[in-house]
C-alpha cells in the first residue's frame, strides 16, 4: 500500500500535469452540463490539435531555454498570402487546381524562412531570441498586415477548407490527423534520433555538447526551423478552420501556447521537455478555455486565469530547478 | 623547528591541530600554524597540498572539521567571509574581485560607498582621494577614472590589491599575486608589502615561486599533502631543502607496470601559438605512449590541450593526426580522427549533470547508435551504456534514472571516461583525470590508462601531481609560462627535477 | 593551419560604432527629416515630438533600471493599460485630477512590486515572469473596466497634459526631465546605482562582496512599473480614452529604445542621459516624420521592427555568452 502510494506521489511529482488535466476534466464533466457530449469533446479535440502543432513546434526551442514570437507572424504572413494565392475570386492562382497546393508550400515556405532567420540572428550575430524573435514579429506581422490592408481573405479553395474541416473516412476529423501524425514524428526525432539527443544535450549544457562533439550552433538553428515550420502547419489548420486567411491570426492565443508547453513540463532553462508533455498541456488548455467558456466567463477572465497557470508552470521549473542544485 | 623563544604574545594569528576533509578525503590534517605580528610568512607546497584549503578556512569560506583558530589570542570562529574582513583579514585572490564595467574609483570602495549628507549621495571626492592615495603608493601610472575593462592583468591586479590594502586590514593574505604581474610591477608590489609589514601588518604570502618567498618573506611554512612538513626562519632554510619538504619522498608502489613496445608517431603538434597564453610548442604522441603533462598552476597546460582539441581557437601552429594534416581544428573534426579528450571541469564541460548516466555515455556516440532506419537502437544503446558501466565498474543502481550529478566524484569520472572510451579513440588526452577522486578509483583509473597503452593508444596524461605522473608516464614534459620547458626520461624522474624545470626561480 | 578568426570589430571598429553611432543617428535622421519636410524642424513640431516622447520616455527611464541588472520587464505595456484604467475610474468617479495620478502611480507600484518579488525570491526567468504578468494584469484591468473600454468625464484631465505649460512648454515635458534626470543621479551618484551597475556586470561577484541582490532587483522592478504607471496616466489624458488593446506592444519599443540607447541587454552597460533618452527620441521622431511625409501607416511597424532587429544586433555582436 505504501509502495503504491509512494509511486503514485512520484507520479504526480513527475507528470503534474496529467494529473490536473485528469482532475479538472472530471470535474467539468461532473459540474458543467453539455460539457461531457460528443459534439463538445470534437469540438474541443479539433481546436486543440493546431494549438498543439504549434506549441510542440515552440517547445524545441524553449529546449535550448529560448522563445520564438515571430510564430504569430509566421502564421499570420502564411495566412494571408496562402490566401491571397489560392482564393477563388482575387488570388492568384484563383482557377487552378493547384492553387491550394501551391499555396500549402508557400506557406510552409515562409515558415522556414522566418524561422531560419531567427536562427541566424540568434546563432550567428548571437542576438537574445526574445528580442530577435520579436522584431522578427513586428517586421513581418507589419508586412501581412500590409499585404492583407488589415482585412481577412475569404473564399478559399474547398481542397483547402479539407485540411481544417474534413473527415477522413467521414468520421475523423482531418486536423486531428495531421496532429496525430506531426506528433509521431516529432516525438520520434526527439526521442529516437540523433538530432534529437543532441538537442537535449545542447539544452543542457553548450560547452559539454560542443566538447563531445555535437554540433550546437547547427542544432540551435535547425530548432528554429521546426518551429517556424510547425507553426506554418498550425497556421494552416486555423486558417483552414476560419475559412480565410488573416494577418493577425492567432496572435491572441500566444499566451495559450507557452502556458500549454510550461503546463507540460518543458523547463525554460532548457534541455526538458517532451512532445507527450506539451500535448498534455495543449489538451488542459483547450478543454480549460472550452469550460471556462461555457461557464460564461469574459475572455479577459479566462486569460487572467491562465496566466496565473503560467506563473504556477514557471514556479514549478524554477523551483525544481533549483532544489536540483 | 619553529622559534622557541617567542611565547604566544607575539602571535597575531595561531592556527592549531586543524583537520578538514571533503567526502572522506582528508585536505587538511593537523596543520599548525602561527604568524608573528608584522612579519611576512611564506606558504608553500605543492598543487593540492592544501593551501588553498586552508586559507578557505582561516576567511570562512569552509567550516574546519576540528582544530582552533587564535586571533589575537582570542579564539576567532569565523562562518562567513565577512566575518573574516570584520576581523581584518584580507584576501588577494588569484580570481579578482573587481566590475570590470566601472571605473578604478567605482570598484575602489562598491562594498561600502561613503556618502555625503543630507541626501546621501556618493562622496566621490572622497573616494577618489582615497583611491589616488591608495595607488601612488604602488608608484603605479594607473588613471582612476579608467574603465576595469581598459586595464591589462596586472594593473587589475595592482588595483585589487590597492583596494584590499585601503581597508586598514591587520592580516592579508596574497595568494598566487604575481602569476600576471610583470617584473617592475613585482618589485613595486614587494616594496608594497614590505611597507605594509613595517606598519605592522601581518603577512601571509602563498606562492610556487620559491624566489619571490626568499625574497620576501621571514618565516616558510610548507605543506605536503595537507599536512605541515617544515616551519622555521628563512635564514635556516635553502631553496633545496624546500623543494624536498615539498616532494613525497616515499616511493608509492600504487601503480601499476605493463611492458610494452612504442610505436610509430600518432599525434603532432607544431609551433602551437596563441597570443599570452602558448608559445611555440611542439609536442609527439607515439602508438602506446604515456606523456605526461606537468606544470603548475598558470602555467598553460590545460590551456594547451584545449587548443590540441580545437576547444579554444589558437593563432598558428600545425597540429597532424596519424600523419595527416589536420585542416579545420574543432571538436567534431578530432573527434572523427579519433582523438578523445576529457576536461579538467567535469561539471561544467564534462558532464550533462542533470542528465542520466546513460544518456551521458552514449553521448559522443549516437551517430553509431543508428540502426539502419537511421533510428536510434534502443537495445543497442542499453547495452553498449550498460557494458561500460561493467567494465569501469560504475556504481549506480540504475542507469536510467541515476543522474550523472548524483554520483560521487569518482564515479562521475568514470562516466566521462566511459563516454569516450566507446568512441574507440586512438589518441587519449586526459586532463586531471583524478581530481577528487577517491583512492581507489584513482587505481582503477590508472590500471585502464596503463590497459588502453598496451592496446596500442596514445596518451596525453595532464596532471598537476608529480607522483601519478612518475607512477604511470613513459616520459614527462614540463610546461612554465606556456612554454615546454623541459622533458624527462623514465630513468631520470625525480620529483626535484620537476619541479626544478616548473618553478620559477 | 589556425585561421586566426577575422575579427569583425577590428575592420569597422565597433566600439568607435557603439560610442558615437548612436548620436550620428540622431543627427543624421534629423538632416534628412529636415530635408523631406520643412514642418519638421519648427518650434511647434519640436515640442510635439517631446510631448509625444515624455509618457514612453519615463517608462524607458525605469526599464533603463531593470535591463542594467540584465532583467527584462514586458508587463510595462498592460501596466500603462491598468494605471490608465484606473486613472479614469478614479477621476470619473470625481476624486479629482492628483488622486487619480496617484492612483495610476500606485496600480504600477503594486505590478512592479509582485514582479520583482517572483523573480527575486522565486527565481522565476524575467521575460517569462512578466509575460505571464503581462497577461494577467491586462485581465485584470478589464475586469474591473467593463472590457476596456473608458471615456473621460472630466475635462481637467485633459488640461494636465496639454494645457499646463511653463514657458510655452507642455508640462509633462518638464516632468520627463526631471524623472531623467533624478534616474540619472541615483545611478551615478548613488550607492544604490553603483550597485545596480555591479549586478549587471557580475551577480555572483555582486552578492559575495555583500550587495544585497534580491532587494536591489525588487527595488528596479518596482521602479520601473512606477514609472509605467505614471506614464499610463499621461497616455490616457492624451488621447482621453482607453480601449481594450491600449498600450499592446508597447513594451517593445520601450525596450528596444532602451536598448538603443546603449544600455545592453546582458546587464550593467548604458546610461539614461544622454543614450536612453536619444533612443527613445528616435523612435518617436521616426514615426513623427513618417506621418510627415505621409508614408503609409502599415510601414510604421516594419520599420519598428528594423530598428529593434539593428538595435538589438549591435548590442549582441560583441556578447559572449550563451546562444539562447
Amino acid at each position: 500500500m505504501k509502495e503504491k502510494l509512494k509511486s503514485f506521489t512520484n507520479v504526480v511529482y513527475r507528470n503534474p500535469i496529467l494529473v490536473i488535466l485528469v482532475v479538472y476534466f472530471i470535474i467539468t464533466s461532473v459540474t458543467i452540463p453539455y460539457f461531457f457530449t460528443q459534439r463538445n469533446l470534437t469540438n474541443i479535440l479539433i481546436q486543440s490539435t493546431d494549438l498543439i502543432i504549434i506549441s510542440c513546434g515552440l517547445m524545441f526551442v524553449l529546449l535550448n531555454g529560448g522563445i520564438d514570437f515571430s510564430i504569430i507572424a509566421t502564421m499570420g504572413l502564411g495566412s494571408i498570402i496562402g490566401a491571397l494565392i489560392m482564393n477563388t475570386k482575387t488570388g492568384l492562382l484563383a482557377n487552378s487546381a493547384f492553387g491550394a497546393y501551391a499555396a500549402i508550400a508557400v506557406m510552409l515556405l515562409i515558415g522556414l524562412v522566418i524561422g531560419g532567420i531567427n536562427g541566424l540572428a540568434v546563432v550567428f550575430l548571437k542576438m537574445p531570441s526574445f528580442m530577435a524573435t520579436m522584431a522578427n514579429y513586428l517586421i513581418f506581422s507589419g508586412f501581412a498586415l500590409f499585404l492583407a490592408q488589415s482585412k481577412s481573405i475569404a473564399n478559399l479553395p474547398k481542397a483547402f477548407l479539407f485540411i481544417g474541416n474534413g473527415k477522413l473516412f467521414t468520421v475523423i476529423p482531418f486536423p486531428v490527423v495531421i496532429t496525430i501524425f506531426v506528433c509521431i514524428i516529432m516525438s520520434i526525432i526527439l526521442s529516437r534520433t540523433v538530432f534529437g539527443r543532441s538537442i537535449y544535450a545542447v539544452g543542457t549544457n553548450h560547452a559539454t555538447s560542443f566538447i563531445s562533439g555535437i554540433p550546437v550552433k547547427r542544432t540551435i538553428f535547425t530548432l528554429f526551423l521546426i518551429c517556424g515550420l510547425l507553426a506554418a502547419i498550425g497556421g494552416m489548420i486555423t486558417t483552414s478552420r476560419l475559412g480565410a486567411g488573416r494577418p493577425l491570426l492567432n496572435s491572441e492565443r500566444l499566451m495559450d501556447f507557452v502556458a500549454a508547453i510550461i503546463l507540460g513540463g518543458t523547463s525554460i532553462f532548457g534541455g526538458k521537455g517532451t512532445v507527450s508533455g506539451t500535448i498534455l498541456g495543449a489538451l488542459f488548455i483547450a478543454v480549460l478555455s472550452n469550460s471556462l467558456g461555457m461557464l460564461g466567463l469574459q475572455w479577459y477572465t479566462i486569460m487572467i486565469i491562465k496566466g496565473a497557470f503560467v506563473l504556477f508552470g514557471a514556479w514549478l521549473d524554477a523551483y525544481k530547478t533549483l532544489r536540483d542544485y | 623547528m619553529g622559534n622557541g623563544m617567542s611565547s604566544n604574545e607575539d602571535y597575531i594569528l595561531r592556527l592549531e591541530n586543524i583537520n578538514k576533509s571533503f567526502s572522506s578525503i582528508k585536505v587538511l590534517i593537523d596543520i599548525n600554524l602561527k604568524l608573528r605580528k608584522g612579519s611576512i610568512l611564506g606558504l608553500c607546497g605543492e598543487n593540492g597540498a592544501g593551501k588553498s584549503t586552508l586559507m578557505n578556512v582561516l576567511g570562512g569560506v569552509y567550516k574546519r572539521d576540528s582544530g582552533k583558530i587564535f586571533l589575537n589570542n582570542k579564539e576567532f570562529n569565523p562562518e562567513s567571509p565577512r566575518d573574516a574582513q570584520k576581523a581584518g583579514i584580507a584576501f588577494i585572490h588569484q580570481e579578482l574581485n573587481l566590475f570590470s564595467n566601472l571605473t578604478v574609483v567605482q570598484n575602489f570602495m562598491i562594498e561600502n560607498l561613503p556618502v555625503k549628507k543630507p541626501i546621501r549621495l556618493i562622496d566621490e571626492q572622497s573616494i577618489r582621494n582615497s583611491t589616488k592615495k591608495a595607488l601612488e603608493e604602488f608608484g603605479e601610472d594607473i588613471s582612476i577614472t579608467s574603465l576595469i575593462s581598459d586595464l591589462d592583468m596586472g594593473h587589475r591586479q595592482l588595483v585589487e590589491i590597492a583596494k584590499e590594502t585601503s581597508k586598514n586590514a591587520r592580516i592579508i593574505i596574497f595568494d598566487e599575486p604575481t602569476t600576471s604581474l610583470s617584473n617592475k610591477e613585482k618589485v613595486t608590489l614587494f616594496n608594497i608589502i614590505r611597507r605594509l609589514s613595517k606598519k605592522g601588518v601581518s603577512i601571509i604570502y602563498i606562492s610556487h615561486i620559491l624566489d619571490d618567498i626568499f625574497e620576501l618573506c621571514e618565516d616558510i611554512v610548507v605543506l605536503r599533502d595537507g599536512r605541515t612538513v617544515g616551519t622555521d626562519k628563512k635564514e635556516n632554510l635553502s631553496k633545496h631543502q624546500v623543494i624536498r619538504m615539498m616532494v613525497n619522498t616515499e616511493i608509492n608502489d600504487m601503480y601499476p607496470r605493463v611492458t610494452k613496445t612504442l610505436g610509430e608517431n600518432v599525434f603532432s603538434a607544431k609551433n602551437i601559438f596563441r597570443k599570452d597564453v602558448l608559445h611555440d610548442i611542439a609536442l609527439d604522441l607515439r602508438r602506446g605512449e604515456i606523456v605526461g603533462l606537468f606544470g603548475l598552476m598558470g602555467a598553460g597546460r590545460s590551456e594547451l590541450v584545449r587548443a590540441l582539441f580545437g576547444v579554444d581557437k589558437f593563432e598558428s601552429g600545425t597540429i597532424t593526426v596519424n600523419g595527416n594534416d589536420v585542416k579545420k581544428i574543432s571538436p567534431i573534426t578530432m573527434k572523427k580522427l579519433g582523438v578523445a579528450y576529457i576536461t579538467e571541469d567535469r561539471r561544467n564541460e564534462g558532464l550533462l549533470i542533470d542528465k542520466t548516466i546513460k544518456a551521458n555515455i552514449v553521448l559522443s556516440i549516437l551517430k553509431k547508435l543508428q540502426g539502419r532506419n537511421r533510428l536510434i537502437d534502443k537495445t543497442k544503446e542499453d547495452s553498449k551504456s550498460s557494458g561500460m558501466i561493467k567494465k569501469l565498474t560504475i556504481k549506480t543502481y540504475d542507469q536510467n534514472r541515476q543522474k550523472a550529478g548524483q554520483l560521487s566524484g569518482g564515479n562521475q569520472q568514470k562516466v566521462v571516461i566511459a563516454k569516450w572510451l566507446l568512441t574507440e579513440s586512438k589518441i587519449l588526452f586526459l586532463d586531471e583525470p583524478t581530481r577528487g577522486v577517491d583512492v581507489g578509483a584513482k587505481y582503477e583509473i590508472y590500471n585502464y590508462i596503463n590497459q588502453l597503452a598496451s592496446e596500442g593508444s596514445s596518451i596525453l596524461f595532464v596532471s598537476s601531481e608529480m607522483e601519478e605522473l612518475m607512477g604511470v608516464c613513459d616520459r614527462i614534459l614540463i610546461m612554465k609560462k606556456g612554454k615546454i620547458t623541459g622533458e624527462l626520461k623514465q630513468n631520470e624522474y625525480s620529483q626535484e627535477k620537476i619541479l626544478e624545470m616548473a618553478i620559477e626561480w | 593551419m589556425k585561421a586566426s578568426e577575422s575579427n569583425l570589430s577590428n575592420i569597422i571598429n565597433i566600439n568607435f560604432f557603439y560610442k558615437y553611432g548612436l548620436y550620428f543617428l540622431f543627427i543624421f535622421l534629423i538632416i534628412i527629416f529636415t530635408i523631406l519636410s520643412k514642418d519638421f524642424l519648427t518650434f511647434d513640431n519640436i515640442i510635439y515630438i517631446l510631448l509625444l516622447t515624455a509618457p514612453y520616455g519615463i517608462t524607458v527611464v525605469g526599464m533603463t533600471f531593470v535591463i542594467l541588472t540584465a532583467g527584462i520587464d514586458l508587463s510595462v505595456g498592460s501596466i500603462v493599460f491598468a494605471s490608465g484604467v484606473t486613472a479614469i475610474i478614479c477621476g470619473n468617479a470625481g476624486f479629482g485630477v492628483l488622486i487619480s495620478i496617484f492612483a495610476a502611480i500606485v496600480t504600477g507600484m503594486i505590478v512592479g512590486f509582485i514582479n520583482g518579488l517572483l523573480i527575486s525570491k522565486w527565481k522565476i526567468v524575467p521575460f517569462l515572469n512578466t509575460l505571464a504578468t503581462m497577461m494577467l494584469v491586462r485581465g485584470a484591468a478589464l475586469l474591473y473596466s467593463s472590457e476596456g473600454f473608458v471615456v473621460i468625464d472630466d475635462p481637467r484631465f485633459m488640461e494636465v497634459v496639454t494645457q499646463w505649460k511653463l514657458l510655452g512648454i507642455p508640462i509633462i515635458v518638464f516632468v520627463f526631465i526631471i524623472i531623467a534626470a533624478l534616474g540619472q543621479i541615483i545611478l551615478r551618484k548613488t550607492p544604490i546605482g553603483w550597485h545596480l551597475y555591479a549586478i549587471g556586470n557580475n551577480p555572483m561577484a555582486a552578492q559575495k562582496i555583500g550587495i544585497n541582490v534580491n532587494r536591489l532587483t525588487l527595488l528596479v522592478y518596482m521602479i520601473c512599473g512606477t514609472l509605467a504607471g505614471l506614464s499610463g496616466f499621461i497616455q490616457v489624458s492624451l488621447v482621453g480614452a482607453v480601449t481594450s488593446n491600449f498600450g499592446t506592444g508597447q513594451e517593445f519599443t520601450i525596450i528596444s529604445a532602451t536598448v538603443l540607447g546603449g544600455v545592453s541587454l546582458f546587464g550593467g552597460k548604458g546610461k539614461i542621459l544622454p543614450g536612453a533618452v536619444i533612443g527613445i527620441l528616435i523612435f518617436t521622431i521616426i514615426e513623427n516624420a513618417l506621418v510627415l511625409i505621409s508614408a503609409n501607416p502599415y510601414f510604421y511597424t516594419i520599420i519598428r521592427g528594423f530598428v529593434i532587429f539593428l538595435a538589438v544586433m549591435l548590442d549582441s555582436i560583441t556578447n559572449r555568452g550563451e546562444l539562447r
